[in-house]
């Protein structure tokens, strides 16, 4: 299953052998992947393993110390400031806590975009505002202020602001992280549902494998900053590739140790010869 | 121990070095971008409001006290001379050329500038600039640059406030309280206040007070680390380096327009 | 919080700001006065000038007619040449004398303008000749005095 071809044409983002160091870390090593148009992909990894760093990077808020990464077709790396942001419009990203904006109630919150990018008059960005809100099935908590929402809620009106330009690609950091289990069902079902409705391309960083295995479409494994694996749920449940199944276990021990690189216990301790 | 601290010292001078350049590539992207603002005046005077409306009340009961002050002082020392009157020179011309500029510039580092940096330094660490930034809104022009000439506008008014009510203080005082003659008062006071070399020196100070504050908030903000603890940081250093600032351009600035021709 | 209430409060704020620039130009300073910088130069020398300082006053009968422009040392005559330029509406006679005063006991020094009884007019450039030059010490002492005097009375 690692060799399974992908098909190029129909890639919504490509990584083209990519290299990203932070300082003298090595946070992505050589990766090539591509994520398929309209389906839901999933990118799985432990902590730290470069997750965030692939979104910020194809969001072109990093760029990558050597490779390129396209996207729809073009590099990212080889934009101009206008092209960047022109491609930027087509992209949602929901981040792991919202990124809502304090100073902004929800209503505000989900019209921002459209406020800052178009000239439409107040009554069709209520309009549009409500709309959106429906969709994610909060538009009851339109005049509500940030701060008083829930983290689950907090993360529904994020996606509400984040379609409201209707992209074509929308990215989600760790989408489940820290809610409760019917908020993350919740969740689950709008992404997938959004995803099938809007015709979006969806990528999904996550490492809460089994709720994210029923909706996606597609996995792709990192673990140090590589890709070890990728492939339909049904193979992914299948691999005996011991990484994959660790991480699908949630083992303790295994090819991803549990202890931090360390010289011996023993003579750390003062014991050893 | 000693290797130790010249490589501190090495650090500390590398550290400063660098936070100069950038900080100096900060300001000079502030302002390469500033056509958002005046574009769209609403932004602007929000942030006229956050800086200097909110900034008034502080500057108006700390000028009326630091003018009372003045006037009493001033007034205890000029009276053993004689010359009790000269009370209103006094208390102008320490307002109009260092008080009013330097306390006005302390106090909006520690009211507006910290404020700036906190608000900054949290929408960064909750991923607000980020998450603005990927819906092609660009933090800088939406959300820095109207900061910075919200508070470079607002720092000269309040400078001039702040003289305006220590004056009166001085006058509240001396002239309604203790009984010093209010027409000596005034007409000393005129006669030896400078239009230009005074009042338009002491408004170019808190000009320049206003850009080096506005510019050391809005970068510490923007540079602190993305973490509660870097954010409170970040805000405490703000007023330290801008305390720093504002007392040694002030040195530099009188050297340069007090003395001499 | 509401547009209208921000937009009050900020027209609030400029308006406190203008208004106490203004109140600083017009009350506190004197902006109001003639402006320095149109006006003729005359010089005169004096054999000592004390404390005089460029941009002090020139006042005549008590009243601001211009500002010290220079103060050089004619190394000819081994005095003091200090140049003055004075506001263009007012007129002097050519045998005016200049003296350096003091103002109060603390105050800084200023040059006096007595006008004289000639018929012809200071113009730009002119000399005046008759000098009084600064007489520091007897004048503190005088008005010290005067001051100790006054007060032995009630303050002790």
């Amino acid at each position: 299953m690692d060799e399974k071809p992908t098909n190029k044409s129909n890639s919504m983002i490509e990584f083209e052998s990519v290299t990203f160091c932070y300082g003298a870390r090595k946070i992505l090593d050589n990766v090539s992947v591509s994520v398929p148009t309209g389906k839901i992909t999933a990118i799985f990894g432990g902590s730290g393993t470069g997750k965030t760093t692939f979104l910020k990077l194809v969001g072109g808020q990093l760029a990558p110390s050597h490779g390129t990464v396209k996207f729809d077709g073009q590099s990212i790396g080889g934009m101009s400031y206008k092209q960047l942001y022109a491609a930027r419009r087509r992209m949602g990203m929901l981040y792991q806590f919202g990124a809502l904006f304090t100073d902004l109630s929800v209503f505000e919150n989900v019209i921002f975009p459209l406020r800052e990018h178009t000239d439409l008059p107040e009554q069709i960005l209520r309009d549009l505002a409500i709309m959106k809100l429906d969709a994610v099935g909060l538009r009851g908590a339109r005049d509500l202020m940030t701060s008083e929402l829930s983290g689950g809620m907090a993360r529904r009106v994020a996606l509400a602001r984040a379609i409201a330009l209707d992209p074509e690609l929308i990215m989600y950091d760790e989408p489940f992280t820290g809610l409760d289990p019917v908020a993350t069902a919740v969740i689950a079902n709008l992404i997938s549902k959004l995803n099938d409705a809007l015709g979006l391309t969806s990528v999904l960083v996550t490492h809460d494998l089994e709720v994210s295995l029923n909706i996606v479409d597609y996995c792709i494994f990192f673990a140090a900053g590589s890709v070890v694996g990728q492939g339909t749920p049904d193979e992914i449940r299948q691999s005996d590739n011991p990484l994959i199944k660790q991480f699908i276990n949630g083992e303790i021990d295994g090819p991803v140790p549990l202890h931090y690189p360390a010289s011996d216990y023993r003579s750390d301790l003062g014991l050893g010869g | 121990m000693f290797q130790r601290g010249v490589v501190a010292i090495g650090r500390l001078t590398v550290n400063g070095i660098w936070k100069i350049g950038a900080g100096t590539a900060f300001i000079g992207n502030v302002i390469a971008r500033s056509k958002m603002t005046f574009a769209r005046p609403r932004l602007f005077i929000n942030e006229i409001y956050f800086a200097g409306t909110l900034s008034l009340i502080i500057i108006v009961v700390s000028g009326l006290f630091v003018g009372l002050v003045l006037g009493l002082q001033g007034y205890e020392t000029l009276k053993r001379y004689g010359s009790a009157e000269a009370v209103g020179t006094l208390v102008a011309l320490s307002l109009v050329r260092e008080l009013g500029p330097v306390v006005a510039a302390l106090l909006f580092a520690s009211r507006a500038g910290s404020a700036m940096t906190a608000k900054i330094g949290i929408m960064k660490s909750s991923d607000q600039l980020s998450a603005m930034e990927m819906m092609a809104v660009d933090p800088f022009q939406r959300v820095i640059t109207p900061m910075f000439w919200g508070g470079f506008f607002s720092m000269p008014l309040l400078a001039a406030i702040f003289s305006a009510m220590g004056i009166l203080g001085g006058y509240l005082i001396t002239v309604v309280v203790i009984g010093v003659d209010g027409g000596a008062f005034w007409s000393q006071m005129q006669a030896s206040v400078d239009f230009q070399g005074d009042i338009l020196n002491g408004i170019y100070k808190s000009i320049v007070f206003g850009f080096a504050v506005n510019a050391i908030a809005l970068f510490e903000g923007f540079d602190c680390l993305p973490t509660a603890e870097g954010v409170s940081r970040a805000v405490t250093r703000t007023v330290v380096t801008s305390a720093l600032a504002i007392l040694a351009l002030d040195f530099v600035l009188t050297a340069f327009m007090f003395t001499g021709a | 919080m509401a547009r209208g209430t921000i937009d009050l409060w900020v027209g609030i704020f400029v308006t406190a700001g203008f208004l106490g620039l203004l109140f600083l130009a017009f009350k506190v300073g004197s902006a109001t006065n003639f402006s320095v910088a149109e006006g003729y130069v005359v010089t005169a020398e004096f054999d000592n000038i004390g404390g005089l300082k460029t941009k002090a006053p020139v006042k005549s009968a008590g009243v601001v007619v211009g500002r010290i422009e220079k103060i050089v040392f004619n190394n000819r005559t081994l005095r003091a040449t200090v140049s003055m330029r004075l506001g263009k509406q007012f007129e002097f006679p050519r045998d005016s004398s200049v003296s350096i005063l003091t103002a109060g006991l603390l105050g800084e020094q200023y040059v006096g303008l007595d006008g004289g009884g000639d018929v012809e007019l200071l113009v730009d450039g002119d000399q005046i000749v008759l000098t009084q030059s600064a007489m520091v010490l007897e004048k503190v002492i005088g008005q010290f005095l005067f001051n100790k005097a006054s007060e032995s009375g009630g303050d002790k």
